[in-house]
């Protein structure tokens, strides 16, 4: 019981450290000899095709609120911001790619994924299965 | 508001210290190294004859950290020796992200060529560090090899182009180069790299009687003024290596506090299967082998010697006032339990 709680208190102390700004670089380190470790820098981008065929699909808005990125795709099914982020977590984020354009690149279902940390440094690939077609 | 941070972080540090996991470990895959430098922390040598580790003993011991830790939350630092004198590195590389560690080097850049480099990337490389010692002749000098410089330029240009990779340029700073950290600054940004950090020469391998290389106590305040500038200034992000605690100069010359994680977060195996904390500590220091014990039991149940530190309150840092905050330095500094700090930057 007691070990319990003191993993929990140590759990909670940690949460709050990386909640506040001024602390949250303590948890990007890298050995004095080594090299950068836990940080991780990325630009996000990547492209959404049709599950089927592999075409590009355009008009899907691309969200996700864990690294704050909000983008649609072009008529290569390519999504970027061009914003460099760095990255302290290395868990997974969520991404959804939603329909936004109603039938006019055809209908698409929602495509609700995570994706680790380490494969935000290369181009995503998501697919998505279309409902109908354009009208 | 100072007085407080400075809190908040010894509450942070004690919190991580009683969690210690381990998520940066070093493995040095090799003592081989196409280079013989001046200042080499392990004394390496060209030929040697102790054989490179096979890396299937190493997946072998690490296979526990892969059912504790979630996956990308524990990164491998390969090492050496010069770890791409390694035939097999990219197959090791790409094998680790396949059982989900991230993993980097810590190269002299000499065989960093764009075919290498394509090779490395494509196996989910993500993280290097170059060094680089000086300008040209320095560097030459430091490294004891006419195209040194020039083939680490050449890997530094490879490695800040791509975006897939952190990357730092690390300079061991001595009494020849640092007149020139001037100079050396203005021809990084010149080429694109974006990150560097400051290293002096600890006393320990082959530089411990190389006096040549050791820095005064008024350089290294004088590198420490010049990190601090080139901070506030803002053109690339330079840092002092988390090798010492600065005194005034903590919150001047890194993004945050001097805080060694030697069996805190950090560990390592070694050639001979030693399982370590960083490779520079003294051998000393061994909390077990990878051929008789494993790894992650030595992780949770030794490396108490670094997790309480009580024992280098010794030598200088008995009456030391700052000793809360540095807690007796870098693991590396000291030759052995209970022997005194090699050296202090504290400066008041």
């Amino acid at each position: 019981m007691f070990k319990y709680l003191k993993e929990k208190k140590q759990k909670l102390l940690r949460f709050l450290f990386g909640s506040f700004s001024f602390t949250a670089l303590m948890f990007a380190f890298q050995a004095c000899y080594g090299m950068p470790g836990n940080q991780m820098e990325a630009i996000i981008q990547g492209r959404v095709s049709d599950v089927e065929t592999n075409e590009p699909v355009e008009g899907l808005m691309v969200v996700s609120e864990d690294v704050s990125f909000v983008d649609t795709t072009d008529h290569n099914g390519v999504f970027s911001d061009a914003e460099k982020r760095y990255l302290y977590d290395l868990q997974e984020f969520r991404f959804t790619v939603t329909d936004i354009d109603s039938t006019e690149h055809g209908q698409y279902e929602t495509l609700d994924t995570m994706v680790y940390g380490s494969d935000l440094t290369q181009p995503l690939q998501f697919k998505v299965k279309k409902v109908s077609d354009a009208q | 508001m100072s007085a407080f941070k400075r809190f908040l972080f010894r509450v942070f540090r004690k919190n991580e210290t009683e969690i210690h996991e381990l998520n940066y470990l070093f493995w040095e895959c090799t003592w081989r190294c196409n280079l013989s430098c001046r200042h080499c922390g392990s004394d390496c040598k060209s030929e040697t004859r102790v054989a490179d580790m096979p890396f299937a003993d190493f997946l072998r011991a690490i296979e526990p950290l892969e059912h504790r830790y979630p996956r990308d939350t524990v990164i491998i630092a390969i090492t050496g020796g010069e770890p791409l004198l390694r035939e097999d590195l990219a197959d090791c590389g790409r094998a680790l992200r396949q059982h989900g560690f991230r993993w980097g080097i810590v190269t002299n850049g000499m065989l960093y060529d764009e075919q290498r480099h394509r090779e490395l990337v494509a196996a989910g490389l993500s993280s290097v560090t170059v060094s680089l010692d000086g300008l040209e002749e320095t560097h030459n000098w430091l490294r004891q090899h006419p195209q040194s410089f020039q083939r680490a330029l050449r890997a530094l240009r490879l490695i800040a182009n791509e975006p897939r990779l952190n990357y730092d340029v690390v300079t061991c700073v001595h009494k020849r180069n640092l007149p020139e950290l001037q100079r050396l600054k203005e021809l990084l940004i010149a080429n694109g790299i974006r990150y560097w950090r400051l290293f002096t020469i600890a006393p320990i391998g082959r530089a411990a009687g190389d006096s040549e290389l050791m820095l005064s106590r008024s350089q290294v305040e004088e590198m420490l003024q010049f990190i601090a500038d080139t901070r506030r200034e803002g053109k690339i992000n330079l840092t002092f290596s988390c090798e010492a605690y600065t005194g005034k100069y903590e919150e001047e010359v890194r993004d945050s506090y001097f805080f060694c994680r030697a069996g805190i977060n950090i560990g390592s195996v070694l050639l001979n299967g030693d399982i370590s904390a960083c490779p520079n500590i003294n051998r000393s220091f061994r909390q077990g082998n990878i051929y008789h014990d494993n790894l992650l039991d030595v992780w949770d149940n030794r490396f108490q010697i670094m997790r309480d530190r009580t024992w280098m309150r010794c030598g200088m840092c008995t009456s030391c006032k700052d000793y809360k905050q540095c807690l007796g330095g870098a693991m590396h500094l000291r030759p052995g339990e209970g022997e005194p700090i090699l050296r202090c930057y504290n400066f008041r």
